[in-house]
């Protein structure tokens, strides 16, 4: 963008666009922009030094900038113009050939111009910062002090700059026009001088070319005035035909020869001579008569200045037409070509005046004046004032970096003063000075602040009371952890429930107390809003169950100690509520045990069967023993072999009744272990083996290569496989024996141990599927099943984090399991 | 006197039974399998006169044994259902006569009273 202020001196603006590229985009994008911008001084002065000046001047600018201290700026930018200006000084006159006064010019003006553009990039950031446009900048780069400094400078820069160019504009055309204006009257005061010499001249010339010798002259003395040539105009139809004598004695006998021509109409001619004017008129009834000459040049001694006299080359014809003169006028002549610089087309400019002599002598008077001293002089004053505008511009720059740093310092100064007081909570009277208002006015409010803060305390203080005896008496469990798990509070119902009072518990870590049920991936308590399950054994021995979740209360530091004072260091506490579940779990697990002891139930024909079978072996062979014995002598390897099956037999018994015995009496608060699923699942058939024998029901049992553990109980995971199996043998009551086959299949995917156990039943009923495990639904009659075998399955299964469901096979049903596998012995190779 | 069959899946109560009616000076035979009891039933020609079957067994219940088997044996054979579990637990041997259930574990006195 260019303004041409005036002759050449050109202002650009493009760099204000490279600044505020560089300001909110970065440098990589500013240095582009100055780069494009700067490609135009090219085009506009020819060469190339402006755009090395400019790209370096905006590179050491944003290199000494440093990171995001944009308050640099214009001090950088005024650095460079003084330590550059007289480089560019230099290169400008030994390289270009440009004169002193110029290059002064030209230096001046563009740090000047490089000031006001850093200043305008500054001013259009800072405007888009504060009418808060959306864009994205650096965090701290902008500077409020650096806005109001750049206010500052441009208030004084702007108007002064703009008033000083305004005058120095309306000066220079306020002088052309004055030129304009004087070289008409100058030149017709010349022209006043030159009738005279035509007089003269013509009376002289008169006397020299009459046939009076008296008043003849001696030639000879005017052998250094000899007219260069005489010009005439011949042709009584008005054109134009020049004859020319070389010396006085030619032009007499061309004036002789224009007189025996007979020419009548009054004609003047005017004849050159170095620093003479040549004149002939009309004599009366002259000898000869004489013809104005159409062209005439005086011939001065400077090329510049010339004055010319003409006669009217407008020849239209007829002759009356050559004596009109042209009407004056006044015109600047300059070289406005495209290779022409401004400067120079002006310094080379001249003023051309045309006016008229004298009615007398119709002829026109050309006077050329150049305007060189005027522009020289012009340009002096320019410089001047661009000089002063710079120094000027510099000590706004140092007054207004001085402003700012004392407006950083008061704002400092300021911070302090509150930072001081919200720390202290006290106000420092002496820090402020009452006779500035801006003191006394913050001085006020800070006491205002303090009353308030002191009353806001009082209240806070109420609340926190409140609250604190809220959660120490609810009669909801409320307990608090810090970051790390330690408890920080526990409150009264917790202590009631637990039997631990606060003093046993508090400092004490949450998990050596609790037993947490680590679920939904839980691990640590007080990185989760989700619920957890967790169970602690009181100081009685007993087993509470709870569930909690985390409040979004938090650093009620000052709430938590029975001292109500703040917690050690003002640690984050994590506020939990929970929910006694105790009897829940109670019931659950009497539910569990309950749902045992009815798929016991369901095998008590079994079992009974079962016993009474080596108990009927043991009592047929005492009997048979009793019975040979008492009707004479039995060999003793008879009576040994039935004393060795009685003893088998009665083991037997005794192991039936172990299995039973474990399975009865499991309880949901055995310790949860790492097992082998594979040898419980084979426990589980075993226990079922009578029924199953005696159902016809044949198991094939596959399993992965490998040992893996799963954690939980095993007493109740075989649960789960025995109620699977119970229904499946009365799923296939009605299937033939041959086809009665209960497939369990262990397999491993993705960390999981997979379990699924399909019969050649009948299948599911579809609309079955999603209420099978629901308690108390059951497809087997009013009586037979309790419902809850599946229910107790699932809760099982859900308790060691696994799933249960259930779908139809082509073959019958499958109940299907996942549980995730706790630890791998020997890797499985899946199945 | 005729023969007496003892038909249970478990081969060492078959045996003891077995006993117990030879030193009752009877003559019987075992099985183990149900069909096979049957099929001799059905193809002897001696006379069967008592028949002790086990109530629960795989492929065939003592029940059904004794409604197939009595119309081979005719009503002359007197059949006794052995059981671990209590009558009315069995399903549908409540219509059989408490004097033809056996409760096991079974003495030899109760054996011998069947015999006779």
């Amino acid at each position: 963008m260019n303004v041409d202020m005036f002759f050449g001196v050109n202002f650009l603006f493009g760099s204000v666009f490279a600044w505020i590229a560089f300001l909110l985009l970065g440098p990589a994008w500013g240095i582009s922009a100055i780069i494009l911008s700067s490609l135009y001084t090219i085009q506009l002065w020819g060469h190339g030094y402006a755009l090395i000046i400019f790209i370096s001047e905006f590179i050491f600018v944003a290199i000494f900038q440093g990171h995001k201290k944009n308050w640099r700026l214009v001090a950088l930018t005024l650095i460079y113009w003084l330590i550059v200006g007289p480089i560019a000084f230099l290169v400008y006159k030994f390289f270009l050939g440009v004169s002193s006064p110029t290059l002064e010019l030209i230096v001046a003006k563009q740090a000047v111009n490089g000031i006001i553009n850093v200043c305008l990039g500054l001013l259009v950031y800072y405007a888009i910062l504060t009418l808060k446009f959306p864009v994205t900048v650096n965090k701290n780069s902008a500077y409020f002090s650096n806005f109001m400094q750049i206010i500052f400078l441009s208030g004084i820069i702007f108007p002064l700059g703009l008033y000083e160019f305004y005058n120095l504009n309306r000066l220079f055309s306020e002088t052309i026009q004055q030129r304009l204006d004087q070289e008409p009257h100058r030149l017709s005061k010349q022209g006043e001088n030159i009738v005279s010499i035509l007089d003269l001249e013509t009376n002289h010339w008169e006397l020299m070319l009459s046939n009076n010798t008296d008043a003849s002259l001696n030639l000879q003395d005017y052998e250094g005035f000899n007219p260069i040539a005489v010009y005439l105009i011949s042709d009584e139809t008005g054109s134009l035909q020049l004859e020319y004598g070389e010396n006085i004695h030619n032009a007499r006998n061309l004036i002789n020869t224009i007189q025996l021509r007979g020419l009548n109409s009054p004609k003047y001619f005017v004849g050159c001579v170095e620093n003479l004017y040549l004149t002939a008129s009309k004599q009366g009834e002259a000898r000869y008569f004489l013809w104005p000459s159409p062209y005439n040049n005086f011939i001065s001694g400077s090329e510049r200045n010339a004055l010319s006299i003409n006669c009217s080359t407008d020849w239209t014809g007829g002759s009356s037409n050559f004596w009109e003169t042209k009407s004056n006028s006044t015109d600047i002549i300059r070289d406005t070509s495209n290779n022409v610089s401004e400067l120079k087309s002006w310094l080379d400019s001249s003023i051309v005046t045309l006016t008229s002599v004298d009615a007398a002598y119709p002829t026109i008077l050309e006077g050329t004046n150049t305007l060189r001293p005027s522009i020289t002089s012009f340009q002096k004053l320019t410089n001047k004032i661009m000089v002063n505008l710079f120094f000027i511009m510099t000590l706004g720059i140092l007054l207004s970096y001085t402003l700012n740093f004392i407006l950083i310092a008061r704002w400092n100064r300021v911070s302090k003063l509150v930072g001081n007081f919200l720390q202290a909570g006290s106000i420092d009277a002496t820090a402020f000075n009452p006779a500035f208002k801006e003191d006394s006015d913050l001085f006020v409010s800070l006491q205002r602040v303090a009353s308030s803060f002191s009353n806001e305390e009082s209240a806070r203080k109420i609340v926190s009371d409140g609250f604190q005896k809220l959660i120490e008496d609810t009669l909801t469990p409320v307990f608090a952890t810090n970051d790390k798990g330690t408890i920080r509070f526990w409150n009264k119902t917790l202590e009631k429930l637990t039997g631990y009072p606060n003093e046993d518990v508090i400092g004490r870590s949450f998990q050596s107390l609790a037993s947490i049920n680590i679920s939904h991936g839980i691990t640590d308590i007080t990185e989760s809003n989700l619920e957890f399950t967790f169970s602690i054994k009181t100081k009685a021995g007993k087993y509470i169950h709870l569930s909690a979740h985390q409040t979004i209360l938090k650093d009620f530091s000052m709430l938590l100690t029975t001292e109500g004072e703040p917690t050690e260091d003002g640690e984050l506490l994590h506020f939990f509520v929970a929910q006694d579940q105790t009897e829940a779990t109670n019931a659950r697990a009497h539910m569990v045990h309950m749902s045992r002891m009815a798929a016991l139930g369901e095998m008590s024909s079994s079992i009974a069967h079962e016993l009474n079978q080596p108990l009927n072996v043991i009592s047929m062979s005492a009997g048979n023993g009793i019975e040979r014995m008492s009707k004479g002598t039995v060999p003793s390897d008879y009576l040994l072999a039935k004393m060795r099956r009685i003893e088998q037999q009665a083991l037997r018994a005794g192991e039936i009744i172990h299995n039973i015995r474990e399975f009865a009496l499991a309880s949901p608060e055995d310790d949860i272990e790492m097992f082998d699923p594979v040898e419980h699942c084979k426990s589980a058939v075993d226990l079922m083996g009578e029924q199953l024998r005696l159902d016809s029901v044949k198991v094939d049992f596959s399993c992965f290569p490998g040992l893996v553990l799963i954690e939980g109980r095993p007493v109740l995971f075989e649960q789960v496989i025995v109620n699977i199996l119970n229904n499946a043998i009365q799923a296939m009551k009605e299937i033939q024996p041959t086809y009665k086959i209960c497939k369990i299949a262990c397999s491993s995917q993705d960390n999981n141990l997979c379990i699924e156990i399909s019969d050649t039943g009948p299948g599911i009923n579809v609309q079955d599927l999603s209420k099978i495990f629901d308690p108390f639904f059951s497809t087997k009659g009013d009586h037979i099943g309790t419902g809850i075998g599946l229910y107790m399955s699932k809760t099982i299964v859900n308790a060691m984090n696994g799933d249960i469901w259930a779908y139809n096979s082509e073959t019958g049903a499958v109940i299907a399991m996942r549980i995730p596998i706790a630890e791998i012995i020997s890797e499985p190779s899946g199945q | 006197m005729g023969l007496v069959v003892i038909i249970d899946d478990e081969e060492l109560i078959c045996e003891e039974l077995l006993d117990c009616v030879e030193a009752l000076g009877r003559c019987g035979r075992t099985f183990t399998n149900p069909h096979l009891a049957l099929a001799f039933l059905n193809q002897t020609n001696k006379a069967v006169d008592v028949v002790f079957v086990d109530v629960m067994m795989p492929e065939m219940n003592g029940d059904t044994f004794i409604s197939n088997a009595s119309e081979v044996t005719g009503k002359k054979t007197r059949y006794y259902l052995m059981s671990g579990v209590r009558k009315s637990e069995v399903y549908s041997i409540s219509d059989r006569s408490e004097n033809s259930f056996l409760q096991k574990p079974l003495s030899l006195a109760r054996v011998k009273k069947c015999l006779t």
